[in-house]
């Protein structure tokens, strides 16, 4: 069959299972907004209580996707089959054998911790090597770091990657200087230099790790349905130890297969693309997803921060499949390790989303994606809704405990307008959302301790179950904590507040109080604030809002206690099957880096680092100077003088003295950082040779 | 500053090369230990080290003897002088400890490829995103386009 004819196909059950999706959703969210309605005094019909109801009835439809998503996923594993499911052509394909398309590994980072990065790269070679398919694959380590030490970092670390893993030839590291478009101008930029050299890239993140089987399944995949332009796996998250991170670990590894597999059944070729962990053909992705830069400043213009799910609408637009490879394992993610850096991360994102509302109405996109950009739109829009509808619901209850009921509203009418709170109708749509919120819980541990009988990768049946209790509790604490944070964000971003390119953290350092405090205590306040005034007013109603406003006003000490690594550690629950039976590749990605074994051995230079080291350690800078590419011109007498002047600097003043700015400025010409070595090794001893580290 | 012994700064010698090293005794102490340090960092065994640092130690003495009214401190003669030394020693990859590919030239991107050859060519942009309610307003006027490849672009 044909691609058109395949596309057409699979378009038809689509639309038939949104369809139904739509209508489950649809008649979750009119049941609830119908009883909400009915538990207001006036019964949703003055203004405040017509848009409490709306608001409602738009959050309760936002909850009711994940129910229904994870309900028809659950479904779908237990028949455990699909027509549709990218996989189901390898069940007996061997991984060698045929022949492989050169693909490429990339491996964009910016600013990242060097020697984690290299024991990732190290162990995905390694893996690779294991099913002996490493011919077909080059890994491209791209940097876009702007801190000149950890530069040298990574180019010592690729040296020593490459001879741990003889892998010299298949191993490359390119350094970006100017940083265009980000992480999307990064994969860009290979896609011009490399691109056509290859069939397929893999696009990781700087924390992904995935088995060589998994790299190798994905190009059989490729091969095998030639309409696929980006297949997406779905990323576990394990490796870290914080408290915060163990539960998210859980939940994904808990909650996380029924998910996926709800979101293949609706969205089938129509899938999103997350930004890594995934395959692309590189023909289309370079014919067609080049993004330009949307019109404005930031943060709703500029470059597009979340690139992945513009891609892969356009890459959908172009003809080209975009699919979910939910039942392929072998594909890994760190968590964030504390609260404060997972917030900090949902601030990019969220401005990335929001910029996605820019795009909602571009022609030619298919329905599914523009509903996919509203949808992570209303991740972060849904938790300012939320705001407000407590808000409307606290002006709502403040108003009927200080003013005098009207009880008779409308003039000449003989029979009163009894206003009565129903709060049996509040318990049924309380029952009724905690239904909706925990039942796909239910069904997930239903699926792995009775369906799949994966017990024992949870630490055993009693573990499991209290694991998810646990899960649940904290969940429920660290909700309006989120829905704080993302609501300030939407705020923020709406009113042209930006967000630079910070490099993500993640080492498991936790949070100091002062940190805590500082992110967190105006929401303390506000909630304090809050809660004061709805307990001095309307004691009844306080008690409805303590499961928000009591999380919210410990936020700094809950955010604090979540994040400490030593919160994690106590490892009775929350366990994990990546944990209880560690895949080979993770324990690889684990053992130490070759390049800190071969510091510790060689004293010499062990506590020179960066730029130092590059300026020092003789064969350090003769490894920089190799990798630097030849200048294609020579440079003006002015540039010549001005880096003159910056040896100079560098000579007599000392590193400390030199910006970054500067350091870079040595680093990127490879005469000058030589002349710079010679220099400093000639210096008499002084305090100057001292600092730079060429006398005791 | 060069650092003067004081001790041999009145004595009367008539021998030049004895002359240059009684001159800054700490100096050329220090010049040694740098020309050791440098090659220990390169990984050039002891023996060998003590070997070449020899050799780079005489020649500086013997030119800052001739030059002596230049003031120039003993450590920068000796590690300007090293480097010619170096390359006239059979300083093979085996013989450097460190068992890099290559001493003191920079040859390692050719013996260690950083990146592939360059395949270009080029990623235009295929979708130019028109203003929010441009679009909208194009999507609501415009007629239903059909399923499939290549779509119009806007």
């Amino acid at each position: 069959m044909n691609k058109e004819g395949y596309n057409q196909r699979w378009e038809k059950t689509a639309n038939r299972r949104r369809l139904l999706l739509l209508v489950l959703i649809g008649i979750t969210a009119l049941v609830a907004s119908g009883y909400m309605a009915m538990a207001l005094p006036y019964g949703g019909t003055t203004a405040l209580e017509t848009a409490i109801v709306i608001f409602f009835a738009l959050l309760f439809g936002w909850i009711s996707i994940g129910f229904w998503t994870s309900l028809l996923g659950f479904l779908m594993l237990l028949r455990n089959k699909d027509l549709w499911q990218p996989t189901r052509h390898l069940k007996m394909k061997p991984l060698s054998g045929s022949a492989m398309p050169a693909t490429a590994i990339l491996m964009p980072i910016h600013n990242e911790e060097v020697a984690e990065v290299f024991q990732r790269v190290v162990a995905i070679i390694r893996s690779l090597r294991e099913t002996g398919r490493m011919d077909a694959f080059h890994f491209f380590v791209l940097s876009d770091s702007t801190d000149p030490d950890l530069w040298v970092e990574e180019e010592l670390a690729w040296e020593a990657a490459c001879r741990q893993t003889q892998a010299s030839g298949a191993l490359f590291y390119r350094h970006r200087r100017p940083n265009i478009k980000r992480k999307s101008g990064n994969i860009a930029d290979f896609c011009r230099r490399w691109g056509r050299s290859y069939k397929y890239m893999v696009v990781l993140d700087a924390d992904s790790v995935m088995s060589g089987k998994t790299l190798v399944r994905m190009v059989q995949i490729m091969e095998h349905d030639g309409s696929i332009g980006i297949l997406q796996t779905v990323p576990v998250l394990t490796g870290k130890s914080s408290l915060l991170a163990r539960l998210q670990q859980f939940s994904a590894q808990m909650y996380g297969p029924i998910f996926a597999a709800g979101l293949f059944y609706w969205q089938l070729g129509d899938a999103q693309y997350w930004g890594h962990n995934a395959i692309i053909r590189i023909e289309p992705f370079m014919k067609h997803c080049a993004l330009h830069r949307l019109s404005g400043s930031p943060p709703l213009g500029g470059d597009i921060l979340s690139h992945d799910f513009v891609e892969a609408a356009i890459m959908r637009r172009s003809g080209w499949g975009v699919w979910l490879a939910y039942d392929l394992d072998g594909s890994y993610e760190l968590p964030p390790p504390t609260l404060i850096e997972e917030l900090m991360r949902d601030r990019r994102w969220c401005q990335g989303n929001l910029q996605h509302l820019r795009l909602l109405f571009t022609r030619g996109l298919f329905p599914a994606h523009r509903y996919l950009f509203l949808n992570g739109a209303m991740s972060y829009i849904s938790a300012l809704l939320w705001l407000i509808f407590l808000t409307l619901s606290t002006i709502e209850a403040l108003a009927m405990a200080l003013f005098e009921p009207d009880y008779f509203p409308k003039e000449g009418s003989l029979f009163p307008d009894w206003q009565v709170w129903n709060p049996e109708w509040m318990v049924v749509l309380l029952v009724f959302t905690l239904i909706i919120l925990f039942v796909p819980k239910l069904l997930s541990l239903i699926l792995a301790l009775v369906v799949r009988r994966r017990a024992g990768g949870f630490g055993g049946w009693h573990k499991a179950v209290f694991s998810l209790i646990g899960e649940v509790l904290f969940s429920t604490l660290l909700a309006p904590l989120r829905m704080l944070a993302h609501s300030r964000f939407v705020i923020v971003t709406l009113l042209g507040g930006q967000i630079g390119w910070n490099p993500a953290i993640r080492a498991d350092r936790g949070t100091t109080w002062r940190q805590a405090f500082r992110f967190h205590g105006g929401g303390m306040m506000m909630a304090m604030i809050w809660g004061g005034l709805v307990f001095a007013i309307n004691r009844d109603f306080f008690w409805w809002l303590v499961p928000v406003l009591g999380p919210l006003a410990l936020s700094a000490p809950i955010s604090y206690w979540v994040s400490r690594p030593r919160a994690g550690r106590h490892k009775r629950f929350f366990m994990t099957p990546t944990e209880m039976h560690a895949p080979r590749e993770l324990l690889m990605a684990q053992e130490p880096f070759a390049s800190q074994k071969r510091i510790a051995l060689l004293d010499t230079f062990a506590d020179l680092k960066g730029f130092k080291r590059a300026v020092v350690d003789p064969w350090a800078n003769c490894l920089h100077r190799s990798i630097r590419p030849k200048p294609d011109q020579r440079l003006s007498t002015g540039i010549v003088q001005r880096l003159d002047r910056l040896v100079r600097k560098a000579v007599v003043s000392g590193p400390q003295r030199l910006s970054v700015t500067e350091k870079k400025q040595l680093l990127s010409h490879p005469f000058v950082l030589e002349r710079l070595h010679q220099e400093v090794w000639a210096l008499p001893d002084s305090e100057l040779t001292r600092e730079w580290g060429v006398s005791d | 500053m060069i650092k003067r012994d004081p001790k041999y700064e009145a004595e009367d010698t008539s021998h030049p090369v004895e002359e240059a090293v009684r001159r800054d005794v700490v100096g050329w102490q220090q010049s040694q230990e740098r020309v050791l340090r440098y090659l220990k960092a390169i990984g050039v065994p002891p023996l060998q080290s003590l070997e070449i640092a020899h050799d780079t130690m005489k020649l500086a003495v013997i030119e800052a003897a001739g030059k002596r009214g230049l003031r120039e401190h003993p450590t920068r003669v000796a590690m300007r002088l090293l480097g010619p030394v170096l390359a006239q020693t059979d300083l093979s990859s085996q013989a450097l400890e460190r068992s890099e590919p290559s001493g003191l030239t920079p040859q390692l991107g050719q013996a260690m490829p950083v990146i592939p050859a360059l395949h270009r060519s080029s990623m235009l942009p295929d979708i130019k995103p028109a203003r929010l309610f441009k679009s909208l307003i194009a999507f609501l006027v415009s007629r239903k386009i059909s399923s499939g490849q290549n779509r119009p672009i806007v």
